[in-house]
């Protein structure tokens, strides 16, 4: 039964079907021993998971082998990526307030927050983030939001659970995205709160640098690009539930990827 | 000494634990209510995976309230349990090891990599859990100097075990959501797995795995009432009562560990209960081996 994996490429010539479906092959794990490679892709659609986004992973057990990102799809969008949308608009020469921005970026944290919390199996600290996300959306003022979103913040900060499970999952050296992913967390909680503080804020954005709330909108480069490529490294080697954490960690933003139409009719991206 | 229940106690016992499952259920903050979700699964037509391994995956399911009801016999209610074997606690841990081979099944059954994951988690805590777990377990026992059920609740007429043996009981605690693989430990059926062991089952099935599970969770929760809460013995009220009441707070505080703790990661956790839980469980017992040497 053992052919090896060595120049197969990976699929499952030799080994027979049952029932329509191809056998795994076997393949050396990192214990040194030979366990069935399954070929699995995740993604467009798992519950707190980017949309659009697709890997295709060789799974050892529930080890992560190897990971590589699916080239994503481009459908025309038919407006700007929601999230950049301020700092996009700013950049087409639209008035666009700080408040607003702020408003957009404290919510599009959030709403990763609520992603990432999801997957590390907190529903009840993910519920109070989606819920503080959409009451911002809606365009709450900042005295009824800062004594929602205070407490869920301090309660995050000072969960030793919440760092004990995220201490050292995906640690990327360099990058605006380094360090595990409990210190991409407390970045996110930092700019939560930052954020609050200005979302009443009316004065205008300066032009550059435009931030968005994953990095530079202005580069040419979407942002999301370099979180999509940092991927497939930190993922190798990794277990299914640090696999998962680590993709919500980073939280990339498919959107940014498809080719948008500026709000004045110019070509992006 | 816990007296035998009648006969009959045999019949009602499933349906006293459901309506103990279904109360918990519906007290839980978290949930609607089991009502509309029952009906929904009652009358859901069953989905089956390609190359699914039918039986495996019917005999995981079933086996699940199965394994909560047989480890329910020696639970005594007041002073009655439905059988106060002479070694109850052995018995009460066989049953629970049949929930894991419950699972692990349920998890391969349906040919699935996410369910498989699901199976695999469920062992890997499984693993994490136990060794502890039956230390601490085997801490009452050794303090009443019986593996029989009854014999441990009388040794407590005077002093609850949970008072002088705090760290058994706290790892039998966390134990007791591990086995129920609920709250932070519900990593097996968990969500970033798309319900791991869980994620395939359908209607019936899948009626009867998570009401399993929570009926493993009523058991699991009410047989820290006899291990360290002093079973049926209370002033005033009578035995059944008192344990009713205790069941009712240990539910409640499991209830309330779920809200505020994210999922524990089974890698993360066998470092503390192997490093940690394990030799102050050893500690703990040892303690206990003195007191009753001394005695």
């Amino acid at each position: 039964m053992d052919h090896g994996a060595m120049g197969h490429g990976g699929h499952e010539h030799h080994m027979g079907a049952v029932a329509g479906l191809p056998m795994a092959e076997r393949a050396d794990d990192r214990d040194g021993l030979r366990l069935d490679r399954l070929h699995v892709p995740l993604g467009p659609a798992l519950p707190d998971w980017p949309a659009g986004l697709v890997l295709r992973l060789e799974l050892q057990g529930d080890v992560v082998r190897r990971a590589e990102v699916d080239p994503v799809p481009t459908p025309s969008a038919s407006g700007p990526a929601f999230w950049n949308e301020p700092w996009l608009r700013a950049m087409a020469g639209e008035p666009v307030t700080v408040g607003e921005a702020a408003r957009r970026q404290c919510a599009a944290h959030l709403d990763s927050l609520g992603r990432l919390l999801g997957v590390a199996g907190w529903s009840d600290a993910a519920e109070r983030a989606r819920g503080a996300r959409d009451s911002l959306l809606g365009g709450a003022g900042r005295d009824e939001l800062v004594p929602r979103v205070r407490p869920l913040m301090r309660r995050l900060r000072r969960s030793w659970t919440l760092r004990w499970l995220l201490a050292g999952v995906g640690v990327q050296a360099r990058g605006p995205v380094g360090g595990d992913a409990h210190s991409r967390l407390i970045a996110w909680l930092d700019a939560i709160e930052h954020d609050l503080g200005a979302v009443d804020d009316s004065e205008r954005l300066p032009a550059r640098p435009l931030r968005g709330p994953r990095g530079r909108v202005d580069t040419g480069t979407p942002p999301s690009q370099s979180l999509l490529d940092a991927l497939p490294d930190l993922l190798a080697g990794a277990e299914f539930a640090c696999a998962r954490l680590i993709v919500a960690s980073l939280d990339p933003d498919l959107d940014e990827l498809a080719p948008q139409q500026l709000p004045g009719g110019h070509g992006h991206g | 000494m816990v007296d035998p229940a009648p006969l009959w106690a045999v019949a009602v016992l499933p349906a006293v634990l459901v309506l103990a499952a279904w109360a918990t259920a519906t007290v839980d903050a978290r949930s609607t209510g089991p009502g509309r979700e029952v009906l929904r699964l009652l009358v859901q037509q069953r989905r089956i995976t390609r190359a699914a391994d039918i039986p495996l995956v019917r005999l995981g399911t079933t086996l699940l309230p199965v394994a909560a009801v047989l480890a329910a016999a020696v639970l005594p209610f007041g002073f009655r349990s439905v059988s106060d074997l002479p070694d109850g606690i052995v018995w009460f841990n066989a049953m629970e090891a049949l929930a894991w081979a419950a699972v692990w099944l349920t998890g391969w059954g349906p040919n699935s990599t996410l369910s498989l994951i699901g199976g695999y988690r469920f062992l890997a805590q499984g693993l994490a859990y136990e060794l502890p777990h039956m230390l601490a377990i085997t801490t009452a026992a050794l303090g009443a100097e019986s593996l029989r059920v009854g014999a441990v609740v009388d040794a407590q007429s005077g002093l609850w075990f949970a008072v002088w043996m705090p760290v058994a009981f706290g790892i039998y605690l966390l134990s007791a959501l591990a086995m129920a693989f609920w709250g932070p430990f519900d990593q097996p059926a968990g969500v970033d797995a798309a319900g791991g062991a869980a994620g395939e089952l359908s209607g019936v099935d899948r009626l009867l795995f998570l009401g399993g599970r929570w009926l493993l969770l009523v058991v699991a929760a009410a047989f820290a009432v006899p291990l360290f809460l002093g079973g049926g013995h209370g002033p005033l009220l009578p035995g059944w009562a008192w344990t009713v009441l205790k069941t009712a707070a240990v539910l409640g505080f499991l209830l309330w560990a779920r809200r505020r703790v994210p999922t524990l990661r089974m890698e993360r956790y066998m470092e503390l209960a192997w490093v940690v839980l394990t030799p102050i469980a050893v500690a703990q017992a040892l303690v206990v081996a003195v007191v009753v040497l001394a005695r």
